[in-house]
């Protein structure tokens, strides 16, 4: 995903409202988790590493249910497992507190965990001597950990000079024992505000602790929690709004938990102005005098203070930043490498970085480093061009929160990528309609498409807008030669093609170029390298399966140039069978073979069914909608609208609805509202839960 | 001309032993990951090794189906897997994913054959596929036999195809029924079989069933028995058995069958196809047809019928496990009831069934007049010898 990042002096007089804090909202999931009874968090943070917690708790035996912006967590089941498999993503946070969690809740069994690559090399340091001590059996293979064992010591040895994140874990956890423990922490505590935020919130949710004893046989109590914003990432929101006349925030905890609310203490001692007043900071345009800091207890700030640091009046210096090394990414190697294409002046000696104001000149096309807060400190520097920037493979920015560059765009320009917006047409008179490119069926080799066009009629379409033909039926080799006839004199049209059948793809790759083909095989795509084995020698567009999760889905189509349906009623069977016929003449009855359902006896659902001489096909019984996802799509190269079955009125509006969205005229929480006014049989299909196999499935 | 392959299913170490025992030059087999039956007892790596040591003893082949379509949970043992296969020495692997053979081609090379899930109805699919250097092309279900002959007369590429057993209602991998009506996942090895469930047609509000009648999707079983010359000499490579769920009984007859007949065709014998038949009639078919062999389906390759259950499901008695050849007792692993003093067939590799008395039925050394609980063993005395794996069939002899 690329994005482009410009100043804009207009926006002077914004009111943003933070994106609730990610490390609160894992600490309180565990906490909600443990608990006894329900609870609900609001304001989440809508993160990959809170969506890597949220499925791992569930792995677990934890029940959590998202509705509309919160997340209810109810009492957990206790499983009679001997194993469990959980993925923990990206999320060094998730692996350093579950691994205590479970040891303490599910004693002696064994957890095995996967991770991406990019955690693979963080440390795990901090709970070797634990697991020494405690017989803990630890095995590491590339991507893959598994433990066993059980935590029998009364006393737990920890280094504080390791992640606080090992602390926490065992913080969060140990009040679930049946005895009492006894902590000792070596050396001074590292980002010791993330450890008192973990107390707090636990005590929060009824349980009490400290770092020298952690009493056993707590019980967790279900709260309601509102989040607060998350000041990590609202570090790059202040730094934005110092150029800007007055920038309002709300949202925000002057009282706040987090270690990183310190930016706020710190951009004051720079020079920053700013007021709190009614629960709302107002940050005015300010010109920074310099830094000089430790940043041992937030060093998460550290690369948008160092960018600052470009912009200010006079050098900074910056000590305890040797943990930067440590994190997603060697981030002060990063950052300097950054520092070094913009001509910044620094030095760096003995764990001291010391920062000159530099004017810098931004090239006007960056490749993302794979880690979010560089992206921030990106977007930052590129806001301090005069022109347009684009920061390409800027998808990492999601780690921060999946809602962050909605939040952006009210305070700088940022313009995603778009994709191309495909629509099926019912008759010729649809386009009209404001879309990218526009969905025939063909009289021939169509096996379901809203409706049929002959030749002259698509002929007639090209000459008006761009056209993409659904030739979607499967070629039987009878039919082949005849195939190629059609598609020879169809590649004489200035159309894309749409195709399901592999031998079709072989011959079109022969004729045209791999930009005029989709190649959608519904249901055989589903993860990101078997797209990519499909692009390997021609780099066709591929369409994505509609039967997988969301996260898939994101993955998948970020991962080369992709088709995926946002919206319309999927197929969900497909068949050579003309199965209306066959009915018709085992029955020996004549019926109309149009505008049918099927129902399945115990249901109450009704699916459309079609069938024409290349078969059968039997449709969702509801409307597959991506819409309020949005976010999510934009990796597509193309993404498409079905108009199959839906109403022409509304379906209209559902392209308007689409344009907007993507022209960013309505925000994707307003999404659902109106879809619901459109009265619409929406389903989420399997976007929030994968569907189920193997033992799942007895 | 290289003779054609039969290639049989296995969902367990000792039911692969007797389907090569019967007559099966091959067969294939889902291991623990990616296979699309996940309730069938699938193989560990030990039992693959083991399996084909066996198999490669009595110079048959086995390989294993990696044919589910994989989601990001499913990918991260793929690698190791397949090294895992390569060490056992498996004779290839059916697959429906590009990324996993790529995946095989450029770290182990394993060969690999293109599975019936991605539905190849046509040479230009198989030239795309030798892109990535497959060997064997397992053709969609709804190929006829006049285009299998062109098929195969146009690609270099092995092609095996379906000849007996189950049919998917639809395209095979464009399902999605079982998905959306009980998440569980069709194509990865959940599928719930709701293309058999009962259905009503509806004009918009109207059904249109009259009362009892259901609309079906479901389809008849393939049994393709007659067009067994014909696929030979369409030159195919490999003539393939459905069913990695079927018991002992169904395999041994119906491999019986399809054995007979081929070693008759190629001993240029005349087909009797009577005698084919009625060997198949010892398993627990449902209602077959011929599918797509002859072109498009007629009703009479649907099934309109609900609650189509196995035939003979009880005629299955036993199979032998062991034999003493000094006092003729037979160890018998016991399936449905036995009785002392009635008539059985043996079903033997290689055999005409034939008919024996049960003189006396022994459990745990006492004589007892009957015997019911399966799974246990009891020794029977007849004027029979038998052999490990023979079968113990209720039916009436009807070859003669």
């Amino acid at each position: 995903m690329n994005i482009k990042v410009k100043n804009n002096s207009k926006k002077d007089f914004q009111t943003i409202s933070l994106l609730g804090s990610k490390s609160i909202t894992i600490r309180a999931l565990f906490c909600a988790f443990l608990a006894d009874s329900t609870s609900k968090i609001s304001n989440f943070s809508h993160s990959e590493d809170v969506d890597a917690t949220i499925k791992a708790l569930k792995v677990l035996g934890g029940n959590i249910i998202k509705r509309n912006d919160s997340l209810f967590v109810y009492k957990r089941k206790i499983l009679d497992k001997s194993s469990f498999k959980i993925n923990v993503c990206s999320s060094a946070t998730l692996l350093r507190f579950i691994i205590p969690l479970f040891l303490i809740i599910y004693p002696k069994r064994e957890l095995i965990i996967t991770m991406n690559d990019d955690l693979c090399n963080r440390p795990l340091d901090g709970y070797e001597q634990m697991f020494k001590e405690n017989n803990v059996v630890f095995n590491k293979c590339g991507n893959t950990l598994n433990i066993c064992g059980e935590i029998k010591q009364n006393k737990i040895t920890l280094d504080g000079a390791k992640s606080s994140q090992f602390i926490s874990g065992f913080l969060l956890s140990l009040p679930q024992r049946t005895s009492d423990t006894i902590m000792c922490i070596k050396s001074e505590i590292n980002s010791y505000g993330y450890v008192n935020m973990t107390l707090k919130i636990m005590e929060y949710f009824s349980v009490k602790a400290n770092l020298a004893y952690v009493k056993g046989r707590q019980k967790y109590q279900g709260k309601n929690l509102i989040v607060e914003g998350d000041f990590s990432n609202a570090s790059l929101f202040f730094a934005l709004a110092l150029n800007k006349k007055e920038t309002k925030f709300k949202n925000i905890s002057l009282n706040s938990l987090q270690p990183d609310s310190a930016i706020l203490r710190i951009l004051q001692d720079a020079g920053a102005k700013m007021q709190f007043e009614d629960d709302t900071l107002t940050i005015y345009q300010s010109a920074l005098r310099g830094f000089s800091l430790n940043l041992n207890n937030c060093i998460d700030l550290s690369l948008m203070l160092f960018s600052l640091a470009v912009n200010c009046r006079e050098k900074s210096i910056f000590q305890g930043i040797e943990r930067l090394k440590y994190k997603e990414s060697d981030r002060l190697k990063e950052i300097l490498k950054i520092f070094d294409l913009l001509n910044v002046k620094y030095t760096y000696h003995l764990d001291e970085l010391i920062i000159y104001p530099s004017k810098i000149e931004l090239d006007p096309f960056i490749n993302s480093p794979k880690d979010h807060r560089l992206i921030h400190a990106l977007i930052y520097l590129a806001s301090l061009c005069d022109k347009e920037i684009e920061l390409t493979n800027a998808q990492y920015i999601y780690k921060s929160d999946l809602k962050i560059l909605a939040n952006l765009r009210h305070i700088i320009d940022i313009t995603i990528n778009k994709p191309q917006v495909l629509i099926s047409i019912k008759s010729l008179e649809d386009l009209h309609l404001k879309a990218d490119g526009y969905v025939m069926g063909y009289k021939k080799y169509t096996l379901f498409a809203p409706n049929y066009f002959t030749f002259s009629e698509i002929k007639k379409a090209t000459k008006l807008k761009k056209i993409f033909l659904l030739l979607n039926a499967l070629i039987h080799q009878s039919k082949l030669l005849d195939f190629k006839k059609e598609v020879d004199k169809l590649c004489t049209l200035n159309v894309s093609f749409i195709i399901q059948d592999v031998g079709a793809l072989n011959y079109l790759k022969s004729k045209i170029s791999p930009d005029r083909i989709i190649f959608n095989p519904y249901t055989l795509v589903c993860q990101q390298d078997e797209l990519a084995a499909y692009q390997l020698n021609s780099k066709i567009t591929i369409g994505i399966s509609s039967e997988i999760t969301l996260q898939d889905t994101y993955k998948t189509l970020k991962a080369g140039d992709s088709f995926a349906l946002v919206f319309g009623y999927a197929p969900m069977y497909q068949s050579y069978r003309k199965l209306l016929t066959l009915y018709q003449n085992h029955v020996h009855r004549e019926y109309d073979k149009t505008n049918l359902f099927l129902r399945e006896d115990t249901r109450n659902d009704f699916y459309h069914i079609t069938e024409n001489k290349y078969g059968t096909v039997i449709y969702r019984p509801y409307i597959l909608s991506y819409l309020e996802n949005m976010s999510l799509m934009l990796n597509a190269k193309y993404i498409y609208l079905d108009s199959n079955f839906i109403n022409v009125k509304k379906f209209q509006k559902i392209v308007k609805l689409v344009q907007d969205i993507l022209h960013n005229k309505i925000t994707e929480d307003k999404v659902l509202i109106i879809l619901a006014n459109l009265n619409l049989k929406i389903e989420n299909g399997f976007k929030y839960q994968d569907s189920i196999y193997k033992e799942k499935a007895l | 001309m290289k003779r054609v392959e039969l290639l049989a299913p296995a969902g367990d170490l000792d039911r692969l032993k007797l389907a090569l025992i019967y007559g099966a030059d091959a067969v294939y087999i889902g291991g623990k990951e990616m296979s699309l039956r996940s309730h069938a007892s699938n193989f560990t790596l030990e039992d693959i090794d083991e399996a084909v040591k066996f198999a490669h003893n009595l110079n048959k082949k086995v390989y294993v189906t990696c044919n589910m379509i994989m989601h990001n949970e499913d990918k991260k043992q793929a690698l190791e897997y397949l090294r895992a296969l390569k060490k056992c020495q498996v004779d290839g692997i059916i697959t429906s994913s590009l990324d996993l053979i790529n995946l095989n081609n450029k770290f182990v090379g394993n060969e690999m054959h293109i599975s019936t899930q991605l539905s190849t109805l046509n040479e230009e699919a198989i030239k795309y596929y030798q892109q990535f250097k497959i060997t064997r092309v397992v053709l969609g279900r709804e190929c006829s036999i006049k285009e299998i002959k062109e098929i195969t007369a146009h690609t270099p590429v092995e092609i095996e195809v379906f000849i007996h057993g189950g049919m998917c209602s639809s395209y095979s991998g464009k399902c999605m029924l079982s998905n959306v009506m009980t998440l569980r996942d069709a194509n990865r090895g959940g599928c719930a079989h709701s293309c058999r469930w009962k259905y009503f047609l509806y004009n918009d509000q109207r059904k249109i069933n009259k009362k009892n009648e259901y609309f079906a999707m479901s389809s008849k079983d393939l049994c393709a028995i007659r067009y067994i010359p014909a696929l030979i000499k369409a030159g195919v490579a490999s003539l393939k058995i459905e069913g990695r769920m079927k018991s002992y009984n169904y395999l041994a007859s119906i491999i019986s069958a399809y054995r007979k007949c081929i070693d008759d065709y190629y001993a240029k014998k005349k087909l009797n196809f009577k005698y084919y038949y009625e060997l198949m009639s010892y398993g627990e078919n449902r209602l077959t047809g011929h599918g797509f062999l002859n072109g498009e389906v007629t009703p009479n390759e649907q099934l309109f019928v609900l609650n189509d259950e196995f035939k003979n499901a009880g005629d299955f008695i036993g199979i032998v496990r062991g034999y003493d050849d000094k006092n003729g007792l037979a160890d018998i692993e016991i399936k449905n009831k036995i009785v002392q003093g009635e008539e059985y067939l043996k079903i033997s590799p290689g055999q005409k069934p034939k008919k024996f008395k049960l003189l006396a039925l022994y459990f745990e050394k006492k004589a007892v007049g009957s015997y019911t609980i399966a799974k246990n063993i009891v020794q029977i005395k007849t004027h029979e010898r038998f052999k490990p794996y023979d079968i113990i069939h209720a039916r009436k002899l009807k070859i003669n």
